[in-house]
């Protein structure tokens, strides 16, 4: 597999997904680009009929969320719609978003784990692709995203 | 007809196209006799274009620059899998007082292991680098002193260095580099404090396009006081004579300790045709039989 050119093929969906995850275009950039660095690194161990778009995004999520807990930023752990989820509190944007504003905060006040259903839906992803990603079965995937989007219904409409 | 009941995972499923057909069907009957399903599978409709038209990756573009970084990056990963680890510790000083050339000014060091890289040459216009450089934990190189490039661009390109004083500009020294090889550069190749050095690379890449290279990676892998490093060359040429019974070293021979010795003597022809050498050198020389043609 030539890990470095799929890499830059799936460039643009790993923005996305990172972008969602630090609120950040300059963070979000440095965190896909230390996921590219390791894989690049450690591309013979990987299995060469890896999914290479779902690894980077599970990597992208783990580094981001050892990130979180090295530098001691502050997440509070919240409870929405009965569901533990996490919410990014530090705010770190440097940088400029290239998508819709609004889109990003309602996204944001849904939490986490709707947050990032959704944007992985968004970007492409199937809900057989998110629900090996989340490491979830299809039907948590299903009833999730009913519920998210219900969120995110109710927020667009309020807004 | 019966009700069929199709929950809202199922519905948003429908919506998101992500249901085999026997599915899509359950859901479509559902939909004929629900009004209610109807007005919710709008709500997902319009949700779900929402998200796409605002996450649509179709709309991200990698920059050139990210592109570049990682084929770079790959690049250089895979020739540190494969190069073996380069030896330094042959460097020694002089008076613990060595400077560094000066287009090595721009570089950054990599700790002890002597490793320099140019962060940004621009495209357009070739950098200038001017002026010394001191070496966390080691000193800097002097002039007097030689050193190679080692080329880590993943393209094979040529370069050239001038020297570059008020409105002159003069080729120092050129040559071509494969992907990984060293660039050698003789000693000839010395800054003085008034002129600055500009290194130009030409790059081509597999589509034939001409680019400078925006990463280099240099090494100094070999750095010696110019006496010392003539009379090694000296004596390995001896050694050699001594063996052979001639001086017809062929192109790219090493002794048996890795001592370059087809590259010593390139090195002294180039001084001996540009009026570099010293006349006790070259008497010692022509005194072995050495032949200032190749």
């Amino acid at each position: 597999m030539d890990f470095a050119n799929t890499l830059i093929a799936i460039w643009p969906k790993l923005m996305k997904y990172s972008r969602s995850l630090t609120k950040g275009n300059y963070a979000a950039e440095d965190l896909v680009m230390e996921v590219i660095t390791k894989i690049l690194e450690s591309a013979e161990r990987i299995d060469p009929d890896t999914n290479l778009e779902a690894y980077a995004i599970r990597a992208i999520k783990n580094t981001f969320l050892n990130e979180v807990e090295r530098d001691k930023k502050t997440i509070s752990e919240i409870k929405v719609s009965g569901e533990s989820i996490y919410e990014e509190t530090c705010d770190e944007n440097s940088g400029k978003f290239t998508e819709s504003e609004d889109l990003e905060k309602i996204l944001m006040n849904l939490g986490f784990k709707c947050k990032e259903i959704l944007v992985l839906f968004g970007i492409g992803s199937s809900y057989k692709e998110i629900a090996s990603l989340l490491d979830v079965k299809i039907g948590t995937v299903m009833s999730r995203m009913s519920r998210c989007r219900d969120s995110l219904t109710d927020q667009l409409e309020a807004s | 007809m019966a009700d069929i009941i199709v929950d809202d995972g199922l519905l948003v499923a429908y919506a998101d196209n992500q249901l085999d057909s026997e599915q899509r069907e359950l859901v479509e009957k559902a939909l004929q006799s629900s009004e209610s399903l109807r007005l919710k599978l709008n709500k997902f409709n319009t949700s779900g274009a929402i998200l796409r038209a605002n996450l649509d990756v179709g709309q991200e573009v990698i920059p050139d620059h990210i592109r570049h970084r990682i084929l770079m990056l790959d690049q250089q990963i895979k020739k540190e899998r494969i190069r073996p680890r380069l030896e330094t510790e042959d460097f020694t000083r002089d008076n613990g007082l060595l400077e560094i050339p000066a287009f090595l000014r721009r570089s950054t060091v990599e700790d002890s292991s002597l490793s320099f890289s140019f962060s940004e040459i621009d495209i357009l216009e070739p950098a200038v680098f001017q002026n010394d450089v001191e070496i966390p934990n080691f000193g800097t190189i002097t002039p007097n002193d030689s050193f190679s490039i080692v080329w880590a661009s993943p393209l094979d390109g040529d370069f050239s260095i001038f020297e570059i004083t008020g409105d002159n500009r003069k080729l120092l020294f050129s040559g071509k580099a494969l992907n990984g090889s060293f660039l050698d550069v003789p000693p000839l190749v010395r800054v003085s404090a008034q002129s600055e050095l500009k290194l130009e690379i030409k790059v081509k890449n597999s589509e034939e396009t001409v680019i400078i290279t925006k990463e280099i990676r240099l090494k100094v892998v070999s750095v010696q006081n110019n006496k010392e490093k003539w009379e090694q060359g000296f004596s390995e040429l001896l050694a050699y004579k001594k063996e052979f019974g001639d001086c017809l070293v062929t192109q790219g021979y090493k002794t048996e300790t890795s001592y370059p010795l087809s590259q010593w003597i390139s090195e002294q022809r180039f001084d001996y045709k540009t009026k570099k050498i010293h006349e006790e050198r070259i008497k010692r020389l022509e005194k072995l039989g050495f032949d200032w043609v190749a």
